[in-house]
């Protein structure tokens, strides 16, 4: 095998964080590589040093035997290599085909070859099995649309650059399976593998360690900035990564059942129109009600409706006795709290500190007489930093400077401390690394525990089994049947909700 | 160093307060404009050119406290300038008519709140974008005081009116003190005030404000409110000392505004900016043309300067921000 790059113990600190500590790490022609990892054990900061985002402080990077230093992304790409971040970069108003050909655009005497455009775009998705139309805007896709476009668009750098002297024969990909369903997933499988007989060799990083054993054929382990090992894949099993993530042995926490208390909230019979209809379930205290359904079947509608940020058209909501007043404000007056599935655009203020987010949701809580209290909001930050096992060196830092987990931390962080009677979460732990999703599932638990409601909607079944006292399993907008926790299995739940009949038990 | 560690609040808070390198910066080159000048203009440092510099900036410092808290909340209002013009032009007209003065003047500021209702619901309720929302109706309120006057001038108020530009107290006159208490009253409110914190997050990431139950739409309706009502304070101001309501005053004030608050550390992007900041942007850029009209620089080449100011201001904080 030949390497076709390698980084020498790379180093990048950003001020007093040291994310990178001493990475070695090469990368073989015709290979899968796969990345693994907590949040914060430096994949984003190598990703970005391979890509010509950032450039380290000391130690090699070396492509196809020859020294490099990348100042942009730009020469990254001129050298070969073709990366899909985990932040989409596509452009909401131009076409699937401009999006994918943005980074070459084809032309003929200096104008937009379309034709050519096209054809590529086809290409591309073709090799990603995707039914998509190349001219439709992107602004109009689904969340698993738009990252296969993205992921095409990588497949076109390497297809429109092949033979010639910049080719690209690297892919690095983050987190590409985020927001896919299992088909999506298989057919990106299909398609790495693919390029993979074709000599490309690819970077995969992932949380999710069963696409790891199932895609790579070689696993680095990255923890506090440096590699722990390089391994062949065949052989290894989860629980060796996770020690080796960690840095210590992770007991699966072993749960007791619980007997809910009194009802919270209700639907009865709840239709939103185009999205779900007749749903109807009962929310108590005490309890992890899961929403599981496949993309589309209209599981966020029930989280968004519960937290008054979608109407309903037909049917009664009741929250906390009474009919539901229609909106966040509101219903977070009644003690409902609600944590959303895009912790960037919508749980947080991404350029704002830690404590001016921990204190978002409740203003009132750090102010008097209309006056807000500074030492109020720092030990307020500092306060869901602690209980929340935030790293970062003060709760002045902005929250940008966090990774994944962390930032999530802060999200939670900011509705629990309201102590909400009623708390609704989407995706609790989409693109966050095991030792958090851990405290955060803890997390849940013991609000749960402490007396409150908790609504969780994932596309993560595992998470869910592992969380649900109850799983309210969606079809197409309705509800195909409401299953117990602790003894679901992921047959059941995806039996249920591919809209086949259950065998009888 | 053991009190620190025992309570370190007190030592962050004020970090943070001196945190702001641009107030900071700004205020060390205004030390430096006012020393140089000094030495080259014997009439620079003289009561009556300080009080020409103070007198002649209250309409733009005036209005930058609104246009500053619009730039955090990610917005900001081009029809300042035109309310203004309106306000003064409307004060006059009921003067003349014999309305009396404190009737005359409420009916002028409820025209500046009117303005800034309509450009809140227009950005809020209709989703216009603040740019054209905000263009429309500035030339809304050029054009309805250009109706109401023809064009011309309304002079011959009652004397009892120029009360705020003939008031002297401790050198000053009436309408520079209302000003300085303006430009505190809104700093201590941008800072202090849970109503305008709101401001910050709204312009942090107007989604998350919302969703972290913030009312965004009142919130933003209301610094439409403030801003209207600013400019109307200072077309009443203005008119009073030049004793006329002047459909044409206040031209371009909008964009001189939005300079300086820029200059002073707003971003457009939104989330940032403070009005200590942004009053130190207008005294920055008054004492800029003061100075140049004291070395007999003619107006044009004033305005190129500004211009550049603006642009080096603004492209100096990019370098410095990409560094760190």
């Amino acid at each position: 095998m030949r390497a076709v790059v390698s980084l020498e113990d790379v180093r990048k600190s950003f001020g007093a964080t040291r994310a990178l500590d001493g990475v070695s790490f090469d990368l073989a022609e015709g290979e899968v590589h796969a990345l693994v990892g907590e949040n914060g054990a430096g994949k984003s900061t190598l990703i970005n040093v391979l890509a010509g985002v950032v450039r380290p402080d000391s130690g090699r990077l070396v492509v196809d035997g020859v020294r490099r230093d990348f100042q942009t992304t730009h020469d990254a790409k001129s050298a070969g290599i073709a990366t899909v971040f985990q932040e989409l970069s596509l452009v909401d108003g131009l076409s699937i085909a401009e999006n994918i050909c943005a980074g070459r655009p084809p032309s003929r005497f200096g104008l937009i070859d379309r034709r050519s455009q096209w054809a590529r775009s086809v290409e591309a998705l073709r090799m990603l099995g995707v039914q998509l139309q190349p001219e439709m805007t992107v602004g109009r896709l689904l969340a698993s649309q738009r990252q296969l476009v993205e992921v095409a668009k990588a497949l076109d750098q390497i297809s429109a650059t092949a033979g010639t002297e910049g080719r690209a024969r690297v892919l690095i990909l983050d987190e590409p399976t985020s927001a896919l369903n299992p088909d999506e997933k298989s057919a990106l499988f299909r398609a790495v593998r693919a390029l993979r007989s074709q000599g490309v060799a690819i970077i995969y990083i992932s949380h999710h360690l069963d696409e790891v054993l199932a895609l790579a054929d070689r696993i680095t382990v990255l923890r506090d900035g440096a590699t722990v090992w390089t391994r062949p894949a065949a052989g290894m099993d989860s629980d060796t990564m996770v020690r080796a993530m960690v840095g210590r042995d992770v007991q699966r926490a072993v749960r007791s059942r619980v007997s809910a208390g009194d009802e919270i909230a209700r639907f009865e019979d709840v239709g939103a129109r185009g999205r779900i209809e007749g749903v109807s379930f009962s929310l108590r205290r005490g309890e992890i009600l899961g929403v599981a359904g496949l993309d589309g079947s209209g599981r966020e509608s029930v989280a968004r409706l519960l937290a008054g940020i979608e109407r309903s058209t037909s049917g009664r909501i009741v929250l906390a006795g009474r009919d539901h007043p229609g909106s966040l404000r509101a219903a977070m007056a009644l003690g409902l709290g609600y944590v959303p599935d895009d912790r960037k655009t919508l749980g947080l203020f991404l350029d704002m500190p830690i404590a001016e987010n921990a204190v978002a949701a409740g203003l009132s809580s750090v102010s008097r007489l209309g006056l807000m209290n500074a030492d109020a909001i720092r030990l307020a930050g500092a306060g869901v930093m602690k209980r929340h096992g935030v790293k970062a060196d003060s709760p002045r830092r902005a929250v940008s400077a966090l990774s994944g987990g962390n930032q999530q931390k802060v999200l939670f962080g900011k509705w629990l401390r309201r102590d909400p009677a009623i708390l609704v979460v989407e995706e609790p732990t989409k693109g966050v690394d095991i030792g958090a999703k851990r405290d955060i599932h803890d997390q849940l638990v013991a609000h749960a525990r402490a007396g409150a409601a908790v609504l969780v909607v994932s596309s993560d079944l595992p998470e869910l089994l592992e969380l649900s006292d109850r799983i309210a399993v969606l079809h197409r907008g309705r509800i195909a049947g409401i299953v117990d926790g602790p003894t679901a299995t992921e047959e059941m739940v995806m039996t249920l909700a591919a809209g086949a009949t259950p065998r009888a038990a | 160093m053991t009190a620190t560690i025992d309570h370190p609040a007190p030592t962050s808070s004020r970090l943070r307060h001196l945190g702001s390198l641009r107030e900071l910066a700004l205020l060390l080159m205004i030390a430096a404009l006012i020393a140089g000048m000094s030495i080259l203009s014997p009439y620079f440092l003289t009561p009556a050119n300080f009080q020409a510099i103070v007198v002649g900036m209250v309409p733009t410092a005036i209005i930058v406290v609104g246009m500053t808290i619009l730039l955090v909340s990610g917005s900001f209002d081009l029809s300042v300038g035109s309310v203004l013009a309106l306000s003064s032009t409307v004060v006059a007209l009921l003067l003349l008519a014999k309305v009396p003065i404190p009737l005359a003047i409420l009916a002028a500021l409820l025209v500046g709140v009117g303005f800034g209702l309509a450009n809140g619901l227009i950005v809020t309720m209709l989703g216009v974008n603040p740019l054209i929302a905000t263009l429309g109706t500035m030339s809304i309120a050029r054009g309805a005081a250009l109706v109401f006057t023809e064009g011309f001038s309304l002079s011959s108020l009652p004397p009892a009116f120029g009360v705020f530009g003939k008031t002297q107290i401790l050198g000053l006159p009436l309408m520079a003190w209302i000003m300085v208490a303006i430009v505190i009253a809104g700093d201590v409110a941008l800072r202090r005030t849970r109503f305008l914190r709101q401001v910050y997050f709204i312009g942090g990431s107007e989604k998350a404000a919302a969703l972290s139950g913030i009312a965004v739409n009142r919130v933003r309706i209301v610094c439409f409110v403030v801003s209207g009502l600013l400019a109307s304070v200072a077309g009443v101001l203005l008119a009073s000392r030049l004793m006329s309501g002047t459909p044409t005053a206040g031209n371009g004030l909008e964009l001189q505004a939005l300079a300086a608050a820029v200059i002073g550390g707003a971003s457009l992007r939104g989330g940032e900016g403070t009005i200590f900041g942004a009053v130190l942007g207008v005294v920055f850029v008054a004492l800029i043309s003061n100075a140049m009209t004291m070395l007999a620089v003619s107006m044009y080449w004033q305005m190129i300067v500004t211009g550049l100011v603006l642009v080096i201001a603004v492209a100096v904080d990019m370098l410095t921000r990409r560094k760190s």
